[in-house]
């Protein structure tokens, strides 16, 4: 299996990242160590934001230009942002349960995330199950930009609602409320896993072209 | 005040994690080489 640099670089990036928090990031006093799980929840869930905010950007501009490598973008991006939002709901519970005594409440930001998930399973579902590919790019890209709305009020639930969920440590108008150690390590798994995004989204561009150049080849209208 | 053992907490979330970004470029790769693999 060939690896491309940026692959390598992601990929060490991340290693890097779990190796620090593992081994180099001292255990909070009062959460234990099961405050770790930040170093690839929160990651995750910056990641999954920035990949529906493009969904929502490339969706945008499809409708406007009505360019096929924008839809591509568009579908590669909320494919990868499911995946890393999979990746917020399942590391999210197993930090809850621990801290708050419950994999899972009912609360804001918990319920708007799944919403949030379930609105890019439909968005996935659709492109599947239509046929023509300008009705599948317009349909989707809707459905996309509305998906991507969700967005800011699960940041800002935190503030809006009374929660269980701690409000940012980091992505706030004041200073962190950590120690420079632990910031750094953050900061670090913030970069690597948008390395590893960008990584992912590429690889996931290069399917959505030859799956529609295969899809063209053997004179098929719907997905390969 | 010792921090609670709750480390297989955290082991746990971070096997998930790789397992899931592992699991999806494998089949990544399965889906682009079926592609290609596909009638001409």
């Amino acid at each position: 299996m060939k690896l491309s640099k940026l692959a390598i670089v992601a990929i060490a990036a991340v290693v890097a990242v779990y190796v620090r928090a593992i081994y180099f990031t001292p255990i909070e006093a009062l959460q234990g160590a099961a405050q770790k799980i930040l170093y690839v929840h929160a990651p995750a869930a910056w990641v999954a934001f920035l990949a529906f905010g493009l969904v929502a950007v490339t969706s945008g501009l499809y409708l406007w230009l009505r360019d096929p490598k924008l839809d591509y973008i568009a579908e590669s991006s909320a494919e990868v942002g499911l995946l890393f939002t999979t990746v917020v709901l399942l590391t999210g519970p197993l930090w809850a349960k621990p801290i708050w005594g419950a994999y899972w409440t009912w609360d804001a930001r918990l319920t708007f995330t799944l919403i949030l998930w379930f609105v890019y399973v439909g968005y996935l579902v659709l492109r599947g199950a239509i046929d023509d590919r300008d009705m599948r790019a317009r349909y989707s890209a809707v459905l996309g930009i509305l998906g991507a709305a969700l967005v800011p009020f699960i940041h800002l639930s935190v503030y809006m609602f009374r929660t269980l969920h701690p409000q940012p440590v980091l992505i706030k108008p004041s200073a962190p409320s950590m120690p420079p150690v632990m910031v750094t390590t953050l900061v670090s798994a913030f970069g690597a896993f948008t390395l590893l995004y960008v990584w992912l989204l590429r690889e996931r561009y290069a399917y959505a072209i030859e799956r529609d150049a295969a899809r063209q080849r053997l004179g098929m209208e719907g997905e390969v | 005040m010792n921090p609670p053992d709750n480390a297989g907490w955290y082991h746990a979330a971070y096997i998930v994690a790789a397992l899931m970004y592992v699991g999806y470029i494998v089949s990544l790769r399965w889906r682009r080489q079926w592609l290609q693999n596909s009638p001409k």
